[in-house]
């Protein structure tokens, strides 16, 4: 008996040492292979004119398309910076998601609205559409609002997709700030390939929080002052400029944030539109569309601008920030297992052989086994019999190790985009960096736990998200907070 | 953030060699005078609850114990003298140490030493970037000042600038000038040609473009070509096929800006197809720089089907009517896309002659379509074929039927009514046929008013929509 448990002790050991390995290479290897992009990038885009995109009749027509829900507080300014982006042939489609607040009539004063007659085909099926709107006046001729009845973000998004007649859409939080070249510097991938077809784009999220902001557009980049977001600034740095760019480079990217993304809306009508059964819908569509390339055989590519392009607020509770992450959690299971399909499967490449199966253990099963680890480690410390000097020389191996990579992160956006200017900042980053994995982490692993057990009891609701709004928390007033955002199912 | 599960998986594969090991547990506390059954877990009978707690507090003492004896030394009884030192100690505790641990040791003491250097590196270059910045931003603001001095003031015939001895410095120089150079024409753009020749900023440019990083040679293609320096044409030349795309894309629009004679003389041999953003910026260049092309004819015959496309744009953007002809012939092309901007660049040129020819690409793209269906679908109620070739092919339909919309008559009739009628077609396109029939009076109009009553529901809809539309 004794040298079964030997060899099982063996073979658990050395499988966790090669996991070890596996896991700091695998962000090791990101990190690097980011790193080179990254620096490709820059030097590819330092001289680039995306002027000659402005005004050219040969530049691609844009549909930018924004869902509305209860954000009466903000939408007038968000629409003002939308229609202020620099861009030629684009139209902004904001979708009235069935508000209970006083939004559409704001809107419909602010823009001297009408409704119009137009018959248009409802490809992807709705929830029914109450009316479309146009401006009277001509400086606002490229804002039509669709008004509809409540059926949750997707069913808004499919909404505007079935109205546009643009060759892309460009799909946008309303309650984010783009900055004025956004458009031009997305749309600019999608016309220099040749080769392979490229289906969507995503751009990098930077956080709002404490920036200051006029008129819709960013004036002051400013760290977060409250830890959460600040936390999520390295989290966010993180995950885009060390997580994505290299997924983009390997063609293994699966997921275009909702925040701000474009996409051909040919693929998109062949693949249905956005799925609104579900939480994650942004991470499914773009799953669905690269399946559906690889099923039909045409060369594809998901492609990752690290630009920072698009400023949201995040989560400043954790009370908040929860019920994002456990939607986030829930969302990503959809993808994964709705699309199990793809698992190791070489028939889709990247996708099935390391996209997937990389989401599969670490964005999903790793926090499970990490809470396993938990608790198991919690009973063993209460019988006592922990090696504690072992556990301790582990504790600060794994800490520093989290901690140096966040350095790194900021070393990287210092060095290539280098938002934050001010030197206290930049310490401030590098000192929250040391408070993330005691601090924030745990954290964000209950909230994931959280999820993964909603989506086995099978509860679908997005979660509220309290929205400070930008200009109210530059004048501090009082917070404001939209009601649930449900999904009618 | 996954690293805790690896601490935590080691750490239970630890707690598992601590209670299998219960024996070399027990030696461990021999290192520090505990008794070894103070620990021991080979008790056969089930110890009470007492003496669990305090074999527990016993054990996890007896590990702090260890760590903290090895390190200080403190369990050596020796004489001071010959006492060693905290380096030495660690050193000693390092090489009795398992493998596991002394490879731990070795990671977290690279992992202190790397995380302050880079700590020291992120705060050293945020200084010098500062600095740096700030005094880009002084002589950006002071070359400005300068320049237009130099330029509209007629007084001013000498001009000396500051700190121009070091590269970083003339390429702030340099993109002022390429800055204001694209914005002015005439005297004062010769003047500012002559500056950036004068200060010998050319050779900067120059030594750009014979570069072997591309990012660099790209930047030098641009250079020259906005500052019109023609000594590298013919090296240039060399690169509108090269295999960087950002290369080409470079090579060719200073290739349009400075070659005299023939600035899309390099389009008859491209190996690679032309992207769009290559044609926007090739394109881009024609119109900004008013270069005149009499025809794009030549290169509707290229082998390169991009090359073909791009003329056929060109030709339709710069209105060329006299190489309606041409296009025309291409409208039976073997090349799908070719076909879609033949179709394309008639629309704009507005020739009704072509009309029958229009109509007769449309019958062949409507055969072509049912025969493409008919391959891909797996039963006759399917709606959408999982493939993206029909939709080259209904683009082309559509760009037909919008192409009538400018010319149509009477005679188009019959054609717009099958348009419209057939239920295979887009939805888009049935509602185009509709719009334009509803614009040929009357007999447009009284065909619909015919069509209403066998009309499917989606047709009926369409045509009630185009008299309310068209009624207010």
């Amino acid at each position: 008996m004794i040298e079964f448990f030997r060899s099982l002790q063996f073979i658990i050991e050395n499988g966790i040492i090669i996991i070890t390995i596996f896991i700091f290479g695998s962000y090791v290897a990101l990190a690097i292979f980011s790193a080179l992009s990254m620096l490709n990038y820059i030097r590819k885009n330092s001289f680039i004119d995306y002027k000659v995109l402005i005004s050219s009749p040969l530049a691609p027509s844009i549909s930018v398309i924004a869902p509305a829900y209860n954000e009466g507080k903000t939408i007038i300014d968000n629409i003002r910076s939308l229609l202020s982006l620099h861009y030629n042939d684009f139209e902004v489609i904001i979708v009235n998601d069935g508000s209970k607040d006083d939004s559409m009539e704001k809107v419909i004063k602010a823009y001297e609205l009408e409704l119009v007659d137009v018959l248009y085909e409802q490809k992807i099926k709705t929830k029914p559409v109450r009316g479309i709107y146009k401006s009277r006046n001509k400086a606002f001729n490229k804002l039509i609002v669709i008004d509809k009845e409540n059926g949750g973000k997707a069913d808004a998004l499919n909404a505007a997709v079935n109205f546009s007649q643009k060759e892309y859409v460009s799909v946008v939080d309303v309650d984010s700030v783009l900055v004025e070249d956004a458009l031009l510097i997305m749309a600019k991938p999608f016309l220099e390939e040749t080769q392979r077809k490229i289906i969507a784009s995503g751009g990098v999220i930077r956080i709002a929080n404490s920036c200051k902001i006029e008129e819709g557009r960013i004036t002051e980049v400013k760290l977060p002052k409250k830890f959460i977001p600040r936390v999520q600034v390295l989290e966010y740095t993180r995950s885009f400029l060390m997580g994505r760019m290299a997924w983009s480079k390997l063609n293994g990217l699966l997921l275009v944030s909702g925040a701000f993304g474009m996409f051909n809306r040919d693929i998109v009508l062949k693949v249905g539109g956005y799925n609104t059964n579900l939480v994650g819908e942004d991470m499914e569509l773009i799953v669905r569309m690269r399946r559906y390339m690889s099923e039909i055989k045409e060369k594809y590519r998901v492609i990752y601008i690290p630009d920072p392009l698009c400023w949201t607020e995040v989560p400043a509770t954790l009370k908040v920030l929860g019920r994002q992450r456990d939607r986030w959690t829930r969302g990503n299971m959809e993808s994964l297992f709705m699309h199990f399909k793809l698992f190791f499967n070489p028939k889709y490449k990247t996708l099935g052989l390391l996209g997937h199966p990389y989401w599969f253990f670490f964005e999903w099963l790793a926090p499970i086994m990490e809470f396993i680890g938990i608790v198991y480690f919690i009973i063993i410390a209460f019988l006592g019999i922990p090696n504690w000097p072992f556990f301790f020389l582990l504790l600060a191996t794994i800490y520093f190790f989290a901690v140096t990579l966040s350095h790194w992160a900021i070393l990287f956006e210092e060095l290539s985009f280098h938002r934050y200017n001010k030197k206290r900042e930049v310490l401030k980053m590098l000192f929250t960096a040391m408070l993330e994995p005691i601090f924030y982490h745990p954290f964000v692993l209950i909230f994931n736990i959280r999820g993964n057990f909603k989506y086995f009891i099978g509860e679908k609701t997005w979660g509220s998200m309290d929205r400070v709004g930008f200009k109210e928390e530059q004048n501090n007033k009082a917070k404001h907070k939209n009601p649930e955002f449900e999904k009618n199912h | 953030m996954r690293f805790l599960l690896v601490l935590i998986f080691i750490i239970i594969t630890q707690t598992i060699q601590t209670g299998v090991y219960a024996n070399e547990a027990g030696q461990l506390s021999g290192n520090v005078n505990l008794p070894a059954e103070s620990i021991s877990f080979k008790d056969k009978e089930f110890p009470s609850l007492k003496t669990v707690v305090f074999n527990k507090v016993l054990k996890n003492y007896g590990s702090f114990l260890l760590l903290y004896t090895n390190l200080t030394g403190s369990n050596e009884i020796i004489d001071n003298d010959t006492k060693p030192g905290i380096w030495q100690r660690f050193i000693n505790t390092y090489k009795s140490s398992p493998l596991k641990v002394k490879t731990l040791i070795v990671i977290l003491i690279y992992l202190l030493f790397s995380l302050l250097v880079l700590f020291i590196a992120i705060l050293i270059n945020r200084q010098i970037q500062t600095r740096k910045r700030r005094k880009k931003k002084e002589l950006k603001i002071e070359f400005q000042e300068q320049l237009a001095d130099f330029l509209f003031n007629d007084e001013a015939d000498h001009i000396e600038f500051r700190g121009i001895d070091k590269t970083e410095n003339r390429q702030i120089l340099i993109d002022e000038l390429r800055q204001l150079h694209s914005n002015l024409y005439g005297e004062t753009s010769v003047k500012l040609r002559d500056l950036y020749f004068n200060l010998g900023l050319h050779k900067d440019s120059l030594r750009k473009v014979y570069h072997r990083r591309w990012d660099q040679k790209a930047k030098g293609f641009r250079e020259v070509a906005q500052m019109d320096v023609k000594d590298a044409n013919d090296y240039i030349a060399g690169f509108v096929n090269a295999k960087s795309p950002i290369i080409r894309v470079e090579a060719q629009v200073a290739m349009v800006k400075l070659s005299e004679n023939a600035p899309l003389a390099f389009l008859d041999n491209m190996k690679y197809p032309l992207s769009e953003w290559e044609q926007l910026n090739i394109y881009d260049t024609l119109v900004y720089h008013q270069i005149n092309i009499d025809s794009f004819e030549p290169w509707l015959d290229n082998e390169n089907y991009s090359v073909v496309v791009f003329a056929l744009r060109m030709i339709a953007l710069f209105k060329h009517l006299h190489s309606a002809p041409k296009v025309k012939e291409l409208l039976f092309h073997e090349n799908p896309e070719v076909r879609l901007a033949a179709v394309q660049t008639l629309k704009p040129l507005e020739i009704s002659e072509y009309i029958s020819d229009l109509k007769q690409l449309y019958l062949e793209e409507t055969h072509n379509l049912i025969h493409f269906l008919d391959h891909h679908r797996e039963n006759e109620n399917q709606k959408e074929i999982k493939s993206l070739g029909d939709l080259t092919i209904r683009k082309i339909r559509f760009e037909i039927v919008d192409t009538l919309q400018m010319i149509a008559t009477a005679n188009e009739v019959p054609f717009l009514t099958e348009a419209a009628k057939e239920p295979e077609n887009s939805f888009k396109l049935r509602m185009l046929a509709v719009k334009i029939l509803y614009s040929i009076k009357p007999e447009g109009q009284n065909q619909l008013s015919r069509m209403f009553e066998d009309a499917d529901l989606q047709l009926k809809d369409m045509i009630i929509n185009a008299l309310q539309n068209t009624e207010s």
